[in-house]
């Protein structure tokens, strides 16, 4: 396998005679297993190990026009035709066609080596830590346990016609349960600590699981509803990262102008704020820099209520004449991305669950991938909503909760309580649930 | 036509060797897809995109049923060779850990052979410039239906190209040309803050969805038609939560009958899923009225076309329900013969990365002797489909009956039998009025919305496109319905309140 370096470094030398570029180029090692009803492996979930050279490339060409391409482990050999294929494909986006100026990268740590000789030397430890999930679940009652653990290495290069060139080492680790089809729990990081101290945490979803056994009769009505931080990162993902993307900001798509962002609109309750920070060390969502050589950092997105600056990448920053921001790593779930949710004094989880007289705790949704995400509201499906009764998980039953996000969030009533394990807070805040 | 795919013969054999080296059955899939796509947002060029890739994965079987996968994106035949070594070192690792044994690859049938599906305006006979300039004018012209919408169109064309060879000497190669065309349309009123998201889509083998005169016409009759519904949901109220007689378009029809019906007959769930019992599939059961049928199968042109699984074995059409009873789940060799079912070639995966899982590709769930519907899809209003209700007795003075318009995707938890889908609008149809609503979840248990289907409205349309999600892969999916099925008010069958 061709190193990112290799990869990146035959890159920039074909684009030396482009106006600009830049290129990100990542070369990884990825081993990950699974269980299917409590047996490890199968047709369907097999070890893999996955090796490969991915990234992405952007040209200016001399005329203006700009080019997208995708660097694989086969770039350097067919160079030639892809730099063919990228100029045939060129387009005219002036406002896309510009390569940031060189800024210092941020100083992030995103590699443990010890994960590394998981992946490459010592794979007996992801086998050791799937088993052991699937024992503890079995300990906790489950009849149906399906798991996977992942973990992988890489070196990734970004470097830009402006001078940027940085190489940097990251690994990352990944676990998940779901006991009986019904309660999961997931989790990411980038040290090997990430598949330690897992048993208290398979142990809790068993005990919602042994809670769900009791069905009950709802009532339905106006409810307050307790989403388990999971859910409240589905929400966040949805309503709010939807609506503070720069592009569906400066398109007009988003429940947000950008006159209100420059007026500072009051569009939340006033001590409701949300960052992004990319910079926290051996944080899944962290890096140096953006694809495009922005540095990665703290992003103040909503302070105390009001519209700060949408998410930005370059063509967006200029569209809009705002700057730049770092951005969200994709395919990670707001509280891993980095985002931080802050909505008033937070309580601790146990004493919002403890201090709840009756509250319906939902650890789970179907459906969310389809509501509105710009108008706020939802309908959403939940199989197994627990009941809380005076601060205790007592029974459970299959709901549908509607209202609007973005209401919840403006409620006097809605409060936030920050779980052990999870980096986004619970909400509870009064929903329609018809039972 | 030459493939790409059939470059990669030595790195074939190499792997086929090895895997005879070291005792073990391999399975090696190559993967070519070519790929461009653009995007406009009211008019302009916001990304365009065109590439190339490939890849080749390696699943090996030892002789005591242990299975491992490895993957690389360099096809030579050096990495094939380490593939098939890296894949039989975790087979053989996770035998120690109690892996639960593979068997039924010694019974797939042999097959050595070449499917082509033509693409006349496929990747290669279209221009990336004509695509750029149909997707701006689609986005443009959307948009200024009004000052309050804004129009994101994307398209995206793909050329994939699939070899599989199995150590018994299957050799097969297939290719999977298709293209979609899909607008999400808002519309906001800046004085009230309200907003409304809607989207239309087109999909097929090429270009000829938006760049032939009919095609063009078909993606902005819809386009046209949702950009007025999101306009109206401005002023629209939500609809009382409850159970209703319901009117589903296709396209919610296809999801009702992927999301909630195709997922449970897929045999990898046969521990789990509510059509099998003891791990056995419920073949012979009632499960609907005897006039409702539900096939899955590849349909040449489809969006969702595959003709080959990923495990290298014809894939076959199959009835999963026929007239109202279960008869044939989607099997593969690896859990067919497990749970008592027929292989029927159903392994997909989304590229060489992955390995295959039962699932479908076209799926459509008719009801025969329909209500006649004597207009194209696009053509079909709300007051059709109200006239159409009133003709066959279906709607009646004082009744209240739910149309639900456009599919805004769903899930299923095949488990225990919930789904979830969500439409565009509602429309309440009485004899007397038709008011726009907002749009709220259509959920339920799947054996209930099957049993209620109460009669189906129009000729089938199977062009409602999506991706399926399974196991961390998405591959595409098509299908539909009748143009509109009826589906009865029962308890277990909810519109969710907003």
């Amino acid at each position: 396998m061709f190193a990112a370096n290799d990869t990146a470094e035959a890159l920039a030398k074909a684009l030396a005679t482009a106006a600009g570029w830049r290129l990100t180029v990542t070369s990884s090692a990825r081993l990950s297993m699974g269980m299917d009803d409590g047996e490890l492996g199968g047709a369907y979930s097999p070890p893999r190990k996955v090796q490969e050279v991915s990234g992405s490339v952007f040209i200016v060409w001399e005329d203006g026009t700009v080019s997208k391409g995708l660097v694989s482990g086969s770039t350097i050999e067919q160079l030639k035709t892809k730099m063919s294929m990228w100029r045939s494909a060129a387009y005219r986006d002036d406002d896309a066609a510009h390569i940031a100026p060189l800024a210092e990268p941020a100083p992030v740590g995103l590699s443990d080596p010890r994960v590394a000789k998981v992946v490459q030397q010592s794979p007996r430890l992801a086998f050791d830590t799937l088993t052991a999930i699937a024992s503890t679940a079995r300990k906790a009652g489950a009849d149906n346990v399906d798991a996977s653990v992942a973990c992988a290495a890489g070196n990734t290069v970004t470097a830009t016609s402006t001078g940027l060139w940085v190489s940097y080492a990251h690994t990352s680790l990944s676990c998940g349960w779901v006991l009986n089809k019904s309660f999961a729990m997931w989790r990411l990081g980038r040290a090997l600590e990430t598949w330690k101290g897992l048993e208290p945490m398979v142990a809790s979803t068993g005990e919602m699981l042994a809670a769900s056994r009791n069905r009950v009769e709802l009532a339905g009505g106006r409810v307050r509803v307790i989403f388990w931080p999971a859910v409240v990162d589905q929400l966040v993902q949805h309503y709010l990262v939807h609506n503070l993307s720069g592009d569906m900001v400066v398109e007009k798509r988003s429940r947000f102008s950008l006159d209100q962002f420059a007026a500072g609109h009051a569009a939340f309750r006033n001590d409701f704020s949300l960052e992004l920070d990319t910079t926290i060390p051996m944080a899944p969502g962290s890096y140096p820099c953006t694809d495009e050589g922005i540095p990665g950092s703290k992003v103040v997105l909503v302070d105390g209520g009001r519209l700060v600056t949408p998410l930005l990448n370059t063509k967006y920053a200029r569209k809009s004449g705002l700057a730049p921001t770092a951005l969200p790593a994709a395919g990670l779930s707001p509280g891993y991305a980095g985002f931080r949710l802050r909505l008033g004094e937070p309580l601790a989880y146990g004493a919002m669950l403890s201090s709840a007289d009756e509250a319906l705790l939902v650890t789970g949704v179907l459906g969310m991938h389809t509501q509105d995400p710009v108008s706020g509201n939802f309908s959403l499906a939940a199989s197994d909503a627990l009941l809380v009764k005076e601060g205790r998980l007592v029974g459970a039953a299959k709901v549908v909760i509607s209202g609007n996000f973005f209401d919840i969030l403006g409620d006097s009533d809605t409060a936030a309580a920050v779980h052990p394990a999870y980096e986004t807070p619970a909400l509870a805040g009064v929903c329609r649930v018809e039972a | 036509m030459k493939r790409r795919v059939a470059d990669y013969t030595e790195a074939c054999y190499r792997a086929m060797e090895r895997g005879r080296d070291l005792g073990v059955y391999a399975i090696l899939r190559i993967q070519h897809r070519a790929e461009r796509s653009v995007s406009a947002a009211n008019g302009a060029i916001q990304s365009a995109h065109c590439d190339e890739r490939s890849g080749m994965g390696v699943q090996v079987i030892t002789p005591d049923g242990a299975t491992g996968h490895a993957c690389t994106d360099r096809i030579t035949p050096e990495a094939a060779e380490r593939l098939v070594e890296d894949a039989a070192r975790l087979a053989s690792m996770s035998q120690g850990y109690g892996a639960r044994k593979v068997d039924g690859h010694q019974r797939m049938p042999r097959l050595i052979t070449s499917v082509h599906c033509e693409a006349p305006m496929g990747i290669e006979n279209f221009s990336h410039e004509e695509e750029q300039r149909l997707v701006a004018k689609a986005s443009a012209e959307t948009a200024a239906i009004d000052p309050a919408l804004a129009c994101h169109t994307a398209y995206g064309i793909v050329h994939e190209e699939w070899r599989v060879v199995r150590s018994d000497g299957t050799d097969v190669m297939f290719n999977m040309p298709r293209a979609v065309c899909r607008s999400s349309i808002t519309a906001r009123d800046a004085s009230s803050g309200r907003a409304a998201s809607v989207g239309a889509a087109v999909s097929g083998r090429d270009a000829s969805i938006i760049a032939t005169p009919e095609g063009w016409e078909r993606f902005m009759k819809r386009s046209r038609t949702q950009a007025r519904t999101a306009l109206a949901l401005l002023e629209a109220r939500g609809v009382k939560a409850g159970s209703y007689r319901l009117v589903i378009d296709y396209a919610l029809a296809k999801g009702l009958a992927h999301e909630a019906f195709g997922h449970s007959a897929e045999s990898d769930g046969m521990r789990t899923s509510i059509l099998w019992r003891d791990g056995k599939f419920m073949a012979g059961t009632r499960v609907a009225p005897p006039n409702v049928s539900i096939v899955d199968g590849p349909v040449e042109g489809d969006y969702a076309y595959q003709p080959v699984s990923s495990n290298g074995v014809l894939r076959g059409t199959v009835h999963i329900v026929r007239d109202g009873v279960l008869t044939s789940a989607l099997a593969d060799a690896f859990s067919a013969a497990e749970a008592g079912v027929e292989p029927t070639g159903a392994g997909r995966a989304e590229s060489y990365r992955d390995v295959p899982l039962p699932r479908m590709s076209n799926i459509r769930l008719t009801v025969a002797d329909p209500i006649p519907m004597p207009r194209d899809f696009e053509d079909v209003t709300p007051e059709h489909v109200r006239d159409a209700l009133v003709g066959a007795g279906l709607l009646q003075e004082g009744q209240v009956v739910l149309y639900l318009s456009g599919y805004k995707g769903g899930q299923v938890n095949p488990a225990k039998g919930d789904f979830v889908f969500n439409c565009s609008a509602i429309y309440e149809l009485t004899t007397s009025a038709i008011r726009l609503r907002l749009p709220a979840i259509f959920s339920g248990k799947v054996l209930s919305a099957l049993a209620a289907i109460l009669a189906g409205i129009g000729d089938p349309v199977i062009d409602a496109q999506g991706t399926c999600g399974k196991k961390g892969q998405g591959v595409p999916s098509s299908g539909g319905a009748n143009m509109f099925l009826v589906i009865d008010a029962a308890p277990d069958i909810r519109i969710g309140g907003v």
